[in-house]
């Protein structure tokens, strides 16, 4: 590579966060599906890319006896064939086409904060951290934090972490290992490829008795809707598990009105979906959830 | 399987008789430019390549509607690597060009009427320093509260309005009286619909190579659908003589209508002109999208009365479509759209009234179509409504009022026939149905929640130009001997070839009228006659025709020659066709017991001079609406009924289309995949507009002009399509052709809305539908009324 | 600021060029297509959204337009024309011309490229999963029907073959146990 030093290959996460530390306005680049569309789009070049290709332990992915760790460079088909983890495998399996899923990465989708991001939806629902670094340090935080820090529609940077130390580059994903069903499920305006409207993921923790349930497209960040989860997690009965058949439509009826009561609500885009029946689908998609969780694991509705 | 290795050139002949990529008229003869396309190396307008062509790009307004207040282009110019930098200012002959008004400017000049209106473009030696130059253009706009209503100039008769344009903002209005205009039945349905943009979205991006020449003209590859018209603008806006403005057709990746109107071709051929040197310009995906007309949005106001046997007794419409900033084809489509407002069945009291008007909404023009999608979408919509309001079945209502040949329209004209509208009705009726919805146990509650519809719809469009437009192809036959020294037919015509198939007629034709199996088309340019618009579904026919008298012309120069050189008497040459035949690669005489390979025959024949013969292929001529919208309008018409199948989730309000069925007016088939093909394609198209493309405008400005934004049907929401051919020869047509490329797209959408009514059961009035149309209260949907109430069924009216 | 320019090796379909001054920011695409002059990969989106810039890399199917040019200068693109001649893509290309798939043909060379692709990882693909697989490439013209009824052929074209080669490997292989 010559011609000035615009693009570095770093091979280690070090290297990568030294490389975005040392040049204010650097980029990291993960598969390019959303970054290399915006240059052409007309976003400025920036000073700097850390193509991060080359960096092996982004690559990684495992479990562990409680958890599961999916590296920065995890691919949305890799994670489509992840028997491990089927909650997972459905949401990157909605994602846009073969040719996006196969280039797309995790870093990505969480660097760039879409809030409609289908797999950033189950992760939320899934209850999942990222583990980061900057020029300084590592740590580990909630997802939801890291999407509120990004904010929705920002430019392709890394954001700031604290001053001094260079961007946050998110190293990996770490989530429970399920301990039940995780569905994740998506409604867009076509059969494929479908750029996400609204995207309902939904984990059951049987061995917890619990319940948790994420709504992306709706507000700036995925919307959890405690409650309406709490309220689940009481009327299954935890030893079969079954539910009273009308409790999928009544949770969903109360994950409609967390998205109502939403912070940052995401405004309507002309043309698209009004607020009204976005509320609508979400309780759809969320009592569908719930129901599908429940006959995975063993108990109808 | 014959293994045909493909020779990768773009019209490169086929050789050897009998082979299945080779064949005449009737079989499935390949595509000569298949190999070619499929190996990447077609030549598409945005490949071309010469070295040291400059690299241009187009400065667009960000408003709707603006003054421009001043357009510096100093700074831009100094850039380095920047060679030229032109606004209207720089525009040497016509400032403004037009399919059939010429209101549109080449440069924006005081105003910008239209978000994407062109105000400058620049020449530099790469695509930075052009987006450079671009970033470097000052402009002053001062934005003006765009008109975006167009019920504001026009709600059936025009209105006060500010206006858009000095010279007048109603491009055509249109008024049909037929039969007693007071006539009603005791039934009626009214109703009202609203009808988005559509795009045509054609996957190539406008792109051109301008080559400047050394006699002050210009040479251009383009890709278009009609290279005379738009040299006959581009001379016009340069203020050169047609002769100096030399057109080539370069490869086209489809077009749909969105070709017709001159987008980049004055622009890239003045700046040859400036820099005195080559220049490309390509339009991305964005530009494309602002940068050619659409399909015009439209509202739609309708009320049919019948008896209760139902009679149609009248139909009472008001069509508005709205045309945007400028005219484009904008009065042609409205032509099409009042003339089948009432649909193909027997009316017998009509009024229909429609008006294009300009806004400063996006252009609207050509698209596969051309106007009769939107009024299909109303009478069938209609007639389903009206057959509910009678207690009648939706077909039983169309079997009663179908429109047969020679029964008068209401433009005065009688149908002509064929028109097997009615074993088209019968043919989809009578398909199997796909099997009933099923799917995995987990689905259960998403099963629950779908229910199937079936729906269907009748269409029928008018084929060729209309309303007395002088139209005409040309085209001219050589027979010459091949590089294998054995002869070819070599078919020059300037029909531009966009996907649709024509070079592969055009050789069908060559071969079967001269016998040869060995035909090659050249590359059409401006060098010969014009061949008229690849639209309006004309080619197959008009070109057709063309290619056919040439071929049968110089086949009679062949027997003419042939037979003196057998010393067969005078008269024989005069008239060779009453004694000779080409039959089986030889041309014979048997009165007198002659016979001679054709290729020796060719090669003698040559040897007197070239064989070469042009045709000018004209259709019937046809009249002009009169002031109540009475003449003998258009050629012919296609008949087409569709079926569809559809599931709709109805909490979601989630439309999947399970199946289409087809039958179809389709005249004598020439080539039965490709007519498969445009059908399929066609409709696809109409589905695409029923559940899913829109071009969304919020106060002038387009939303969405991205794949992205603007979504096309995907291999998952296209089912297979069951089509059937109905093969009635159509008089006065080459071989009985008709066109099909167009008729397919104005019955399938309005066949997916009555399947989604038939659903969810409720009256849609909004295309393309959207989920929330389907779901939940009524008052989700916006306002959409033309004027008056919303839809009501009432019986024993006065 | 002046914008970086960069210049790398590329690798395609076998062949090694040097790319020169390319802008930082190019995607593969417009590299192929303006620096290198293959134009068998096109640009009808530039957005990842239509599939007809499909390429290989490393083997991998993904829209040109969405890999920065100078990241893939350490993998092997492959075009239409640099597909492996051992695998299903002569039959995909001979069964495109047949079946009447292509019209205009402007995201022919990006189906060819989507369609080898997924018969040589999934030969025996049922048509749902030809439909959702193929989702990511857009075909305006034809309606996807004789494009399906292309791959139908192609891959039966390439179970016969198989059949063929596992047919004459019995017979060998009898004929060895003798």
């Amino acid at each position: 590579m010559s011609g000035g030093d615009g693009f570095v290959r770093p091979t280690t996460v070090a290297q990568a966060a030294r490389a975005l530390r040392a040049r204010p306005g650097a980029v990291a680049l993960g598969g390019g599906t959303d970054l290399v569309p915006a240059f052409r789009a007309g976003a400025p070049a920036p000073p700097l890319i850390v193509a991060l290709r080359g960096v092996r332990e982004l690559r990684v992915r495992g479990a562990s006896a409680d958890h599961l760790i999916v590296g920065a460079g995890v691919t949305y088909s890799e994670l489509a064939a992840w028997p491990d983890a089927p909650g997972l495998a459905m949401a990157a399996r909605a994602v846009g086409s073969a040719q996006i899923r196969n280039a797309g990465t995790v870093g990505g989708a969480i660097g760039t904060a879409s809030p409609r991001g289908d797999l950033l939806t189950y992760l939320v629902a899934a209850g999942a951290d990222v583990l980061a670094a900057d020029g300084a340090r590592r740590w580990r935080e909630p997802l939801v934090d890291r999407l509120a820090a990004r904010g929705p529609a920002a430019a392709p940077a890394a954001a700031r972490g604290p001053a001094g130390a260079g961007p946050v580059l998110v190293t990996a994903v770490v989530l429970p290992r399920p301990a039940g069903p995780g569905v994740y499920l998506k409604l867009g305006a076509r059969q494929a490829a479908a750029p996400p409207v609204l995207g309902c993921g939904l984990v059951v923790d049987s061995a917890a008795g619990r319940v948790s349930v994420a709504v992306g497209g709706v507000a700036a960040v995925p919307v959890r809707a405690p409650d309406a989860c709490r309220f689940a997690a009481d009327q299954i009965d935890w030893s079969r598990p079954d539910v009273p058949p009308d409790t999928p439509t009544r949770f969903g009826e109360l994950v409609a009105a967390a998205v109502a009561a939403a912070p940052d609500p995401l405004a309507t885009p002309p043309g698209g979906p009004p607020a009204p029946y976005l509320r609508h689908a979400a309780g759809v998609l969320a009592g569908r959830a719930l129901a599908h969780c429940l006959a995975e694991a063993g108990g109808s509705p | 399987m014959t293994g045909q290795t493909g020779a990768g050139e773009t019209g490169a002949g086929q050789t050897g008789a009998g082979q299945t990529g080779a064949g005449p008229v009737g079989t499935a003869a390949r595509r000569p430019d298949g190999p070619a396309k499929i190996a990447g190396t077609f030549p598409y307008a945005g490949d071309l390549r010469v070295p040291g062509a400059l690299v241009a790009a187009v400065l667009r307004s960000p408003h709707p509607a603006a003054r421009i207040a001043r357009v510096d282009t100093a700074a831009a110019r100094a850039l380095p690597g920047v060679a030229a930098v032109v606004t209207a200012a720089d525009v040497p002959g016509a400032q403004t060009y037009g399919l059939i008004v010429p209101d549109q400017p080449v440069f924006a000049r005081d105003v910008v009427r239209y978000h994407g209106e062109p105000v400058a473009a620049v020449a530099a030696v790469d695509a930075t320093a052009a987006l450079a130059a671009l970033a470097a253009v000052d402009v002053k706009y001062e934005p003006t509260p765009p008109l975006t209503d167009p019920t504001l100039v026009w709600d059936g008769a025009p209105r006060d309005h500010p206006p858009v344009h000095p010279d007048g903002d109603v491009f055509g209005e249109i008024h049909i009286s037929h039969g007693d205009p007071d006539a009603h039945g005791p039934v009626a349905v009214s109703g009202h619909y609203v009808l988005g943009i559509q795009d045509q979205a054609f996957l190539a991006p406008e792109a051109a190579l301008a080559v400047p020449a050394a006699d002050g003209g210009v040479d251009v590859a383009l890709a278009t659908q009609w290279l005379h018209s738009d040299r006959e603008q581009m001379a016009a806006c340069l203020g050169l003589p047609e002769e100096k403005v030399r057109l080539t057709l370069a490869g086209v990746g489809g077009a749909f209508g969105g070709r017709e109107d001159v987008t980049l071709q004055v622009h890239v051929a003045l700046l040859a002109l400036r820099t005195g040197a080559p220049v490309r310009l390509s339009y991305g995906r964005t530009e494309s999208m602002l940068g050619h007309p659409h399909r015009h949005p439209a509202r739609l106001s309708y009320r049919h009365t019948a008896t209760r046997d139902g009679e149609l007794v009248s139909v009472t419409a008001r069509l508005l479509l709205d045309g945007g900033a400028y005219a484009s084809s904008s009065p042609a489509v409205l032509v099409n759209a009042v003339t089948h407002a009432a649909g193909p069945y027997r009316v017998p009291n009509a009024r229909l009234d429609g008006a294009t008007v300009r806004t400063n909404n996006p252009p609207c023009g050509a698209m596969r179509g051309f106007g009769v999608p939107q009024a299909a979408i109303g009478h069938e919509a209609q007639l389903d409504r009206l057959a509910d309001a009678l207690g009648l079945d939706r077909l039983e209502l169309r079997r009663r009022n179908l429109a047969q040949p020679g029964d008068v329209l209401p433009t005065g004209q009688h149908l002509p026939g064929p028109f097997p509208l009615r074993e088209a009705l019968e043919i989809v009726a009578a398909r199997p149905l796909p099997p009933p919805p099923s799917g995995p146990a987990e689905a259960r509650a998403e099963a629950r929640a779908v229910r199937r519809g079936v729906g269907y719809a009748l269409a029928f469009k008018n084929l060729l130009f209309s309303a007395g437009f002088d139209d005409y192809s040309t085209a001219a036959v050589h027979l010459e001997l091949g590089p294998d020294g054995e002869p070819i037919a070599v078919v020059r015509s300037a029909a531009a070839e966009v996907g649709q198939g024509f070079v592969t007629v055009a050789g069908q034709i060559a071969r079967t009228e001269t016998g040869l199996s060995a035909a090659v088309v050249t590359p059409a340019d401006t060098s010969i006659g014009s061949a008229g618009s690849t639209s309006a579904s004309r080619q197959t026919w008009m070109s057709g025709g063309a290619v056919r008298g040439a071929a049968r012309r110089v086949v009679d120069e062949l027997l003419a020659r042939t037979a003196r050189r057998l010393g067969l008497p005078a008269a024989v040459a005069r008239e060779p066709r009453r004694m000779l035949a080409i039959i089986d690669g030889e041309i014979v005489a048997p009165e007198a017991g002659a016979r001679v390979p054709l290729s020796r025959a060719v090669r003698e024949a040559l040897a007197e001079g070239p064989l070469v013969a042009e045709e000018v292929f004209r259709h019937r001529p046809t009249q002009p609406l009169d002031a109540r919208g009475q003449g003998d309008v258009h050629v012919a018409f296609a008949a087409a009924a569709h079926r569809a199948v559809v599931d709709v989730d109805v909490e979601l309000g989630l439309v999947r289309v399970v199946a289409m069925a087809l039958a179809q007016d389709v005249g004598t088939v020439v080539n039965p995949l490709a007519l498969t093909g445009q059908v399929e394609g066609g409709t696809a198209q109409g589905l695409g507009w029923a559940v899913m493309e829109e071009l969304v405008v919020e106060r002038g400005v387009v939303v969405n002009p991205t794949f992205n934004g603007y979504l096309l049907p995907t291999f998952a929401d296209v089912p297979d399509l069951d089509f059937t051919p109905i093969e009635i020869p159509q008089p006065d047509a080459p071989y009985g052709v008709k066109g099909v490329g167009e008729a397919p797209t104005c019955s399938a959408t309005p066949a997916i809305l009555a399947a989604v009514r038939d659903a969810v059961g409720r009256d849609l009035f909004h295309i393309p539908i959207r989920p929330w149309d389907l779901v939940g209260p009524r008052d989700l949907v916006g306002p959409w009324d033309l004027t008056g109430p919303r839809d009501r069924v009432e019986e024993g009216a006065a | 600021m002046i914008a970086t320019r960069l210049s790398y090796p590329l690798t395609v379909d076998g062949v090694t060029w040097r790319v020169r001054d390319a802008p930082l920011t190019a995607s593969l695409l417009t590299v192929l297509r303006e620096q290198l002059g293959i134009t068998s990969v096109k640009d009808a989106c530039e957005q990842g959204r239509c599939g007809s810039c499909s390429v290989l890399l490393d083997g991998t199917l993904v829209t040109a337009c969405t890999v920065l040019a100078a990241d893939a200068s350490e993998c092997r693109v492959t075009t239409v024309a640099g597909l492996p001649a051992d695998g299903p893509a002569d039959a995909v290309r001979r069964a495109f011309a047949e079946a009447g798939a292509v019209q205009c043909g402007f995201c022919a060379p990006g189906f060819v490229v989507a369609v080898t692709d997924l018969l040589t990882r999934r030969p025996s693909a049922g048509e749902e999963e030809i439909r959702t697989g193929l989702a990511g490439n857009i075909c305006r013209c034809t309606g996807y029907g004789r494009i399906l009824a292309a791959i139908r052929a192609a891959a039966a074209a390439g179970a016969t073959a198989v059949a063929g080669e596992v047919a004459a490997g019995e017979v060998a292989a009898g004929e060895a146990a003798r």
